[in-house]
């Protein structure tokens, strides 16, 4: 029985790859206009890494090896900072340019709907499985 | 009244008739279930390749040639066939996820593990009435 209940872990591990990911969009996009940061400089974009995942555990038969999704780690985005023409700005060097954080609204927000969607997804995968499951065991209890 | 009688009964079993075939579908269904769920939890993976599972041919062909019965004591393994998907990438990271069809799969999914099952149950319960005259 353990093994057909997996398939909640895989969709689990997707629920929580894309709520991640739109908890690092919610920052970059809070961090947007962020010039003075602790590490010195404005804030640089994060990023979130995903890889599938293959567990190696001995199969039953009529199983596949699949763990979902995992997060590796976050990475900062490595792109240059814009420099903006803003002279009356604290952060501003003696030119009048500021260094702004590597944040683009647009893209954060397409990251966004593009996470959210993934969210929904891997819900209804989840509400399915609760679905058959629970269609087979509604049969068995009528037994 | 015509008699019905089986042409082989040794090795016959207390299990309905298609017991064997449909045993395989639910767990083909089932574990075409979790790719789908993999391709879905991935579809933000970059360079993921999409599975698919087909087991439907496979059956068929043995249910064809040495009946259900011929498939007792087979393990699902030899009828399901897991693989990547031949789709081309059309996202620059080279996922080959498309979500419509990955939901789209996974609605056709449930329904055809429903019913495997429903099938299964029913024939069982038919069993069971004519035992108990229930």
């Amino acid at each position: 029985m353990g093994r057909y209940f997996s398939a909640t872990d895989i969709s689990a591990s997707g629920l929580a790859a894309e709520r991640l990911r739109m908890e690092i969009v919610a920052s970059n996009l809070a961090n947007a206009q962020t010039t003075r940061t602790p590490e010195g400089g404005p804030y640089r974009r994060r990023e979130v890494v995903f890889s599938s995942i293959y567990d190696d555990v001995a199969r039953a038969p009529g199983d596949v090896p699949l763990g979902g999704v995992r997060v590796l780690g976050m990475q900062g985005d490595p792109s240059d900072f814009p420099r903006v023409y803003r002279p009356g700005h604290p952060d501003a060097d003696t030119d009048g340019f500021v260094l702004m954080p590597n944040v683009n609204t647009a893209t954060e927000m397409v990251d966004m709907m593009t996470a959210s969607r993934a969210y929904e997804a891997n819900l209804r995968a989840l509400r399915s499985f609760r679905d058959m499951t629970e269609s087979v065991l509604s049969l068995l209890r009528q037994s | 009244m015509p008699v019905y009688a089986p042409a082989d009964t040794t090795g016959m079993s207390v299990n309905p008739s298609q017991f064997d075939v449909l045993q395989h579908a639910v767990a083909a269904s089932a574990l075409r279930h979790k790719v789908i769920a993999q391709n879905i939890a991935n579809v933000n993976t970059p360079g993921y390749q999409a599975r698919e599972v087909r087991f439907e041919e496979a059956l068929q062909r043995a249910v064809d040639s040495g009946g259900s019965e011929g498939l007792r004591g087979t393990e699902v393994d030899e009828f399901v066939d897991v693989r990547e998907a031949a789709y081309s990438a059309v996202r620059q990271d080279g996922n080959t996820v498309d979500m419509d069809r990955e939901i789209g799969n996974l609605n056709e999914n449930v329904m055809k593990h429903q019913v495997y099952f429903q099938i299964l149950a029913t024939k069982f319960a038919q069993m069971r009435s004519a035992i108990t005259g229930r």
